[in-house]
């Protein structure tokens, strides 16, 4: 009996129990607000405004969802618009990013480095600063309000990224591999395509889950160079209900949640890549 | 591999070229437009936008803001993140309760602005519920109608997005910290307060100066949160230097002042990156 006791406490005073708690505890209450959005998101106007909170509604509707979806503002419209742009920006950072990260990688030749130092130094020129340019000549270029200057902007915001990341990848490929499959008679883009290239799978996985993730997220300048719905995408749909003088709760926080799935998706589904996108290259040096 | 023609350059030319397109040419475009009045008309006014800075009285309130949100969301970021991750590495549940740290991080902005201005909306906000309900208020709290609670709410949802990151990359760093350390430690006698202090402070040296940077970096030029958030009320309370530039440029329309604002903003980022390397590096070496 006595024995029973003290494992129980040493249990309790564990650091896995300890640790799990504080991480459960810090769970429910940082996600409370994204909770309290899904909740309104399926609530009746009369509920979502009574003078108390239900935190289970009582008549659970999906009216919300609909209204947001296609009503004066269509988030089905929107939703498309941003998976046009996320998607393009994706495939075009990964093919561009694949090739010039394996030369970065492997060739050895003048400028090589300055190259990536000025890939490097790009990611610190602050966005908003450069919004103006982009902003002026983009309208002199007659880009403002199309989903091409916003393909554009992502790939500003990514490609630099996705190289640093990539390379890493490469980095960690043995040459040896490379050697072979020259001497079995390969070109070198052979080598690259055929033997390197599905190597680093999991890295054109991180590129590919974080370049869709942060074009679907991007706002700033979804906003600015978009006029209309036509290129409207769906955070920008979202802000635009935000800012709104009179606010529609529901319909807000149906559209909230439509934008949220991605990153609901990835860190679930993809959680592994995202993570490794997220810290690598980081911790190398 | 030794290769002497132009083939490399024909590998990196593609990327190059777009990078030159849609980043170095607005780069060099910024500062070319800081030397002009832009407002439908583009006039040449030489250093006049430079000058102008330095009478902007608006200029010093609003980098003492953008300082105190940086400064802050920083240091909540990292301490919660290095909480987080320590817990994350013990806990025998952490592949299931990673997800749920790194949820926040994942978040567009539009919806934190949008979670935050609902959860503390004064009347129908869930904070208030909670806290009358816990009795620890009485009355309901008007968050983003004071300017010091608006202040602190826009700190908090910026901390919030951004504890996740530190918490990977300090996670991260933990696990690359060899085992046998620990052992040859605990052989030596050495207690948990000990093995902590010595092995796992020193060898989180490389993430905590990653997170320092990314964050700072980040939350300092951040527009969307505070923008989409209070759009920089109540007054003008929440009104970073970022968001005042971006107010100066597309809501006054005045291109080549907002230009000039950014030149500014790029320099103080390259400062503030420089500053911290420098002491994180002074820092490891003692």
């Amino acid at each position: 009996m006595v024995e029973k006791k003290s494992s129980l406490v040493k249990w309790i005073s564990s650091k896995e129990f300890i640790s799990t708690v504080i991480l459960l505890l810090w769970v429910v209450i940082a996600l409370l607000p994204i909770v309290f959005i899904f909740v309104t998101s399926i609530k009746t106007d009369e509920e979502v405004y009574l003078p108390y909170i239900t935190w289970i509604p009582q008549k659970p509707t999906i009216k919300p969802y609909i209204y947001a979806l296609f009503g004066e503002s269509p988030f089905s419209q929107y939703i498309m618009n941003s998976i046009i742009v996320a998607g393009t920006t994706t495939a075009v950072v990964i093919i561009l990013a694949s090739i010039s990260s394996y030369a970065f990688s492997r060739f050895r030749f003048k400028g090589g480095q300055t190259g990536m130092f000025a890939v490097l130094a790009s990611r610190l020129l602050p966005p908003v600063s450069l919004l103006i340019p982009w902003f002026i000549v983009a309208s002199s270029l007659q880009l403002i309000d199309t989903l091409q200057a916003l393909i554009l902007t992502n790939i500003y915001m990514n490609l630099p990224f996705a190289i640093w990341l990539l390379k890493g990848f490469y980095d960690a490929i043995p040459r040896d591999f490379d050697d072979a499959a020259l001497v079995d008679g390969c070109s070198t883009f052979q080598a690259f395509r055929k033997i390197i290239l599905p190597l680093i799978g999991p890295g054109i996985g991180a590129v590919a889950v974080l370049t869709f993730l942060f074009s679907w997220n991007e706002l700033l300048f979804a906003i600015t160079l978009s006029m209309t719905p036509a290129s409207r995408v769906v955070s920008a749909g979202v802000y635009d209900f935000v800012t709104d003088a009179f606010i529609e709760w529901p319909k807000l926080c149906a559209a909230a949640m439509l934008a949220v799935i991605p990153a609901m998706i990835f860190v679930i589904f993809f959680q592994k890549y995202l993570v490794r996108g997220l810290v690598a290259g980081a911790l190398k040096r | 591999m030794k290769i002497k023609s132009l083939v490399p350059y024909l590998w990196v030319l593609p990327s190059l070229a777009v990078l030159a397109g849609v980043c170095l040419y607005p780069a060099f475009r910024l500062f070319f437009d800081s030397f002009f009045y832009i407002k439908g008309v583009s006039v040449f006014v030489g250093l006049s936008n430079y000058v102008a800075i330095l009478h902007d009285e608006f200029i010093p309130r609003s980098l003492l803001r953008s300082a105190i949100y940086t400064g802050s969301t920083t240091c909540i970021s990292i301490l919660m993140g290095l909480a987080l991750a320590l817990c994350l590495n013990e806990s025998p549940l952490r592949k299931y309760l990673q997800a749920a740290v790194v949820l926040p991080w994942a978040v567009p902005y539009a919806v934190v602005a949008t979670a935050f201005k609902w959860f503390f909306n004064d009347t129908h906000g869930a904070a208030n519920d909670i806290l009358m309900r816990l009795g620890l208020i009485h009355a309901p709290i008007g968050w983003l109608f004071d300017e010091k609670i608006a202040f602190l709410v826009l700190i908090f949802s910026d901390a919030w997005m951004r504890i996740p990151f530190a918490a990977m990359v300090f996670l991260a760093g933990l696990q690359a910290i060899p085992a046998e350390l620990y052992e040859s430690a605990k052989v030596d006698g050495a207690g948990s307060y000990e093995r902590f202090r010595y092995i796992t402070i020193p060898n989180l040296k490389a993430p905590l100066l990653l997170a320092l940077l990314m964050i700072s970096i980040f939350s300092i030029r951040t527009v969307s949160l505070p923008l989409a958030l209070t759009g920089g009320g109540p007054g003008e309370a929440t009104t970073v230097f970022a968001l005042y530039l971006y107010k100066v440029a597309f809501w006054f329309m005045n291109l080549g002042y907002g230009a000039t604002l950014g030149v500014l903003l790029l320099f103080i980022v390259v400062v503030m990156s420089l500053i911290e390397i420098k002491f994180v590096k002074v820092e490891s070496l003692t």
